[in-house]
């Protein structure tokens, strides 16, 4: 009887193993999704606004890295096929259309012509000009918007309530818009040799000889903004580019999953997300592993994102490190380690902040500081209330942009 | 529950009851349950008696064992010992002859010189516990004494209808010449009392009792004296005639008579008598034990038997032996149709038995002198070699199953059965149907008889036998007691792999 | 077959995780997308486990080869079968490009269209590792011979006591 049972017992397990497991493959090939129906979209039309106030004149009265960066966006918007149709306008109080082509623009855009141009370009209404810029996007317009970005509340205003005062109109007037239309903003610093009169918040002319920071904004549907980037990566902005920075409402979901290597110690997975069997390396007392992410979804600049300090490890005892490691499916790694004695099981929510980037607050300037004072050449007055009213337009109900879960088990 | 009574006389009949013990051993048919022999002898030192006795003794512990409810044929005929003795002594406390017959003691004058004229001086001094040398006079006068005896008694009272008695004798010599007919005449005498006056028991039954008998005449003649001893087989053929003569008398008060004969006659030593006198086994008493086995054969009846309706022997069937060819060394191949069918399966399941057991024949140096023995051969011997691994005998026949007493007694049958073949192997007149040198399980027969299932490719020799011994053990009957089982097992075996037919 | 993939598993140690996650069917991200090796070389193993255990118990099944050293000599050709199988398999997807450099290299880059490659000096899957592999697809077979041993061997005539009991 005993022999019958371990007999039976062993022909049940073989039978168990053998028994093929098809399903998940099935499941796999009934998931597929349907094919899709490609519709070539339309190309957006290309609205480029220069400012050609008085405070612009600088940039152009030497005429290199300023035209160039002009010259080589614009150059690099029609050859990447991203529109068919670029509008060109100089924009002070209104603004002018100017209907040459882009090297005539460029041509154009020097210091004699600027003083002949029409229009106020005396004050600089930074509200006025981003509603400007702002009304003209639309599904299929998108706007290039060039300026200084310097707030000119003059001599009779008090400057630090005055750009509070423009901060809030500006989130008044694109909160508006961001009601009828999905917008999303990129805002570029750029550096380009300065030789001319630089005003102040009183509109007090310092003359100066450097490099001085200016912006090219892009705005336009969050999808055509999208398709911006992807088109015209910041490399193909020449002059001098130094910071980025987007603005959106993102709605991106980002894929990832835990890679095999690099590491440090050793891991198993029991799935891309599960990390099991943890085990430090002797040598150097670490855990390390990896996550590679897709942050394409994300309107998200690259220095964002591999800024440690724009996430939340979300435990204390593991440290973050990302870099922009384009392959196949995935845009970036995290490397996620620890040196802690011991690897507790946990569940890892990594979160990457959804804030302004901490060079906004570097190059601002909110107190109308002298130009000649030490650091100041590098910092824009008003900055920081500009974007930070677009920023606060968005009205964004949590301060994260996107999360990973990594489960740490035993 | 047929008995047959064996009454062998003198050396060739217990050399006769050995070569029937081991065709019983060995499983042969035989038409009775029981047989209950019995050896008239007053060499009671005999060593051909002491070999069957022994024999006999561990035949009857064995047989309890074989008694298996399935198919096992070896030890399957009872032995039943009247009184638990073999032999019927003769008891006297006289030594020589004329003693005996109190010439001296008891005799007038008259009488004793009658006695000096039918007895030669030699013969009134012979010394008689060494048996009548050859003397059926005086045997004849000694022997008169059966009906006195405790072992006759206790035949009488066992006897029951339906028994049959065969008396077995030789016609030449001393002691069976003279016996048998004085045997058979108490037998059929009836209303014999004992001693004590009173009749013995079912007397009236052995009677009536169907009998028949064995003479066995010569097959071997003596080398010269060499103890004094007056055995002369020069007068063996006269005594023959001189007996057989005598024994016409005995038409139509036995059943059946049969003649037992060979004409090449070997040497034996030369003794009178004691524990000296131990003949090699002859395939003649091989043949006497066959013709035991044809007596009580039922299909034989209608033959062997012719009574009339009150019972009276109308005649009596006279039988002899016979084999096929007439030379010096015989096989298998020469034997009858009929003995075939008798003796080749039993004898060759009964080899291989022993064979798997370690016995087997071997040349052993012997003061010189070169000799065929039998010896258990660790060697060969395949049961001490393989129970440890063979499922056959896993948690059943393990080391010590050998020490049990039966199976030491199964053995020791084995051991003389060997050495019984041996002895006919090496007679003038061999009987030698196996090789017994052949440490083969399957190449041991001679001739060219188809008796053993042949080799195949996946199991040859021994391993074929094991094969057989692991397929056959789950078919015996779990409430068998192990040695029964052993048994059992071993005769399925032995019967699968050993299947002669003609 | 879940439970083939585990007992595998067990034993990754031995032949390195990279190759535990390529023969399980995933892909670089640790999802499973096939085809499942282990069921391909689970089933070879416990195919080729149990012809040997019957050609010995029941094939052969041999009075005179049922010692303990005579099964010993068949568990022993159980592992060398499946010691070759597993090794030749795992050679075979090595050395035939089949793996992908995720699993092969322990650095990985990307060309211009996005396909990745290894970095040479970076491997980490060798044909050690396929031999390691294969000393754990015999250790496995032995294990299943032991079972199938145990579980069936009752009914063998002449070797129903080898090994044991």
């Amino acid at each position: 009887m005993k022999k019958v049972i371990l007999a039976l017992f062993a022909f049940v397990i073989v039978l168990f193993l053998t028994s093929c497991e098809n399903d998940r493959k099935k499941k796999n090939d009934t998931n597929s999704p349907p094919d899709e129906v490609e519709i070539t979209p339309s190309k957006p039309t290309v609205n480029v606004y220069v400012e050609n106030s008085v405070s612009m004149f600088g940039y152009i009265s030497s005429g290199n890295e300023f035209d160039r960066s002009i010259s080589s966006l614009l150059t690099s918007i029609k050859v990447s096929g991203y529109t068919d149709s670029i509008n060109l306008f100089y924009i002070n109080s209104r603004t002018f259309r100017q209907n040459v082509d882009i090297s005539t623009f460029i041509r154009r855009t020097n210091i004699h012509n600027a003083q002949t141009w029409p229009g106020d370009k005396s004050k600089t209404d930074m509200c006025a000009l981003f509603d400007t810029v702002a009304s003209a996007v639309n599904d299929s317009t998108i706007s290039i918007f060039v300026s200084d970005c310097i707030f000119s509340p003059g001599k009779n205003e008090d400057a630090g309530n005055y750009i509070g005062a423009q901060k809030d109109k500006i989130t008044t007037t694109i909160n508006k818009k961001l009601n009828s239309q999905n917008l999303a903003f990129i805002v570029y610093r750029l550096k380009s040799e300065f030789k001319g009169d630089y005003f102040d918040c009183k509109d007090d002319p310092t003359p100066i000889n450097d490099k001085r920071p200016y912006f090219i904004w892009i705005i336009g549907t969050a999808k055509n903004i999208g398709t911006f980037k992807q088109k015209i990566p910041t490399s193909k902005i020449e002059g001098n580019l130094q910071n980025s920075f987007t603005i959106s409402k993102n709605k991106g979901e980002i894929t990832y999953a835990i890679q095999l290597h690099p590491k440090i110690g050793d891991f198993k997975r029991t799935d891309s997300k599960t990390i099991i069997n943890a085990k430090k390396d002797n040598d150097s007392e670490k855990f390390m592993f990896s996550i590679a992410v897709d942050f394409s979804s994300l309107l998200v600049d690259p220095s964002y994102l591999i800024d440690s300090g724009n996430y939340d490890p979300g435990n204390t005892k593991y440290s973050l490190e990302i870099i922009a490691k384009p392959m196949e499916k995935y845009t970036h790694l995290i490397k996620v380690t620890t040196t802690s004695r011991i690897i507790s099981p946990t569940k890892l929510t990594i979160k990457l902040k959804n804030k302004i980037p901490d060079w906004i607050y570097t190059y601002s300037d909110s107190t109308c500081t002298n130009i000649k004072n030490n650091g100041m050449m590098e910092r824009t007055y008003g900055l920081s209330h500009i974007v930070k009213g677009i920023y606060k337009a968005f009205n964004y109900q949590q301060e994260t942009l996107s999360k990973i879960e990594i489960s740490i088990n035993q | 529950m047929s008995k047959l009574y064996v009454f062998g006389i003198g050396g060739t009949g217990a050399r006769v009851l050995k070569s029937l013990t081991m065709l019983l051993a060995a499983g042969a048919d035989c038409g009775a349950d029981t047989i209950v022999p019995v050896i008239i002898d007053r060499d009671t030192s005999n060593k051909d008696l002491s070999r069957t006795e022994l024999l006999i003794e561990d035949y009857i512990i064995v047989n309890e064992i074989a008694k298996t409810n399935g198919k096992n044929r070896f030890f399957n005929t009872k032995i039943d010992l009247l009184n638990g003795e073999l032999c019927l002594k003769l008891i006297d406390n006289t030594q020589k002859f004329d003693e005996f017959i109190g010439r001296n003691s008891t005799m007038s004058q008259e009488n004793q010189a009658l006695v000096d004229m039918l007895f030669s001086k030699e013969t009134l001094k012979l010394d008689m516990t060494e048996g009548f040398q050859g003397n059926p006079n005086i045997g004849s006068v000694v022997l008169n004494q059966f009906d006195d005896n405790d072992v006759f008694k206790a035949f009488g009272t066992s006897f029951k209808d339906g028994d049959k008695i065969i008396i077995i004798s030789s016609i030449f010599g001393g002691t069976g010449a003279s016996g048998f007919p004085l045997l058979r005449k108490i037998l059929q005498t009836p209303n014999v009392k004992g001693v004590d006056g009173k009749e013995l028991d079912n007397w009236g039954l052995v009677n009536k009792a169907p009998i028949g008998a064995i003479s066995v005449l010569p097959y071997f003649i003596v080398g010269s004296p060499t103890d004094g001893s007056l055995v002369n087989s020069d007068t063996f053929i006269d005594k023959t005639r001189a007996a057989l003569s005598y024994y016409k008398t005995e038409d139509k008060k036995i059943d059946t008579l049969y003649y037992i004969a060979d004409k090449l006659t070997t040497i034996y030593e030369h003794h009178k008598g004691g524990d000296t006198q131990k003949n090699d086994a002859h395939f003649v008493e091989l043949s006497a034990a066959l013709a035991v086995l044809d007596f009580v054969n039922p299909e034989n009846n209608s033959k062997n038997f012719h009574r009339d309706t009150k019972n009276n022997i109308e005649r009596t069937t006279y039988k002899e032996f016979g084999i096929n060819a007439n030379i010096q060394k015989l096989s298998f191949n020469n034997l009858t149709d009929e003995t075939k069918r008798l003796i080749v399966n039993p004898l060759s399941r009964f080899l291989l038995f022993a064979k798997y057991m370690g016995y087997t024949v071997v040349k052993e140096n012997n003061n010189g002198k070169e000799e065929l023995v039998v010896r258990n051969v660790e060697n060969n011997d395949i049961f001490e070699k393989e129970h440890k691994f063979q499922p056959y005998a896993h948690k059943r026949f393990t080391s010590d199953f050998r020490k049990n007493n039966n199976i030491q007694k199964l053995e020791s049958v084995q051991e003389k059965f060997f050495e019984w073949l041996l002895e006919m192997d090496k007679q003038e007149h061999k009987f030698s149907p196996f090789n017994l040198l052949a440490s083969s399980a399957t190449d041991f027969i001679e001739g060219d008889l188809k008796i053993v299932k042949p080799d195949n490719l996946k199991y040859k020799n021994w391993a074929k036998v094991d094969n057989e011994l692991n397929r056959q053990i789950h078919k015996i009957d779990k409430a068998c007691e192990n040695d029964s089982r052993f048994i059992e097992l071993f005769y399925r075996v032995t019967e699968a792999l050993i299947n002669y037919k003609n | 077959m879940s439970i083939i993939r585990n007992i595998y598993s067990w034993l990754s140690p031995m032949y390195g995780n990279e190759l535990y996650e390529y023969l399980k069917g995933n892909d670089c991200d640790g999802v499973f997308i096939g085809p499942d090796h282990f069921l391909t070389i689970g089933l070879i193993m416990i195919g080729i486990s149990l012809l040997v255990f019957i050609a010995y118990y029941y094939l052969i099944n041999h009075p005179r080869y049922n010692r303990w050293y005579h099964w010993g000599t068949f568990l022993f050709l159980t592992g060398i079968f499946n010691l070759f199988i597993g090794f030749g398999y795992t050679y075979s997807k090595l050395n035939g490009g089949n793996i992908p450099a995720c699993f092969t290299y322990s650095q990985i880059e990307a060309t211009d269209d996005g396909s990745i490659f290894g970095v040479d000096g970076t491997e980490i899957l060798f044909n050690s590792n396929c031999w390691q592999f294969g000393l754990a697809n015999a250790i496995i077979a032995i294990a299943f011979f032991i079972i199938f041993t145990f579980a069936f061997k009752w009914w063998s005539r002449n070797c129903k006591h080898s090994p044991l009991f």
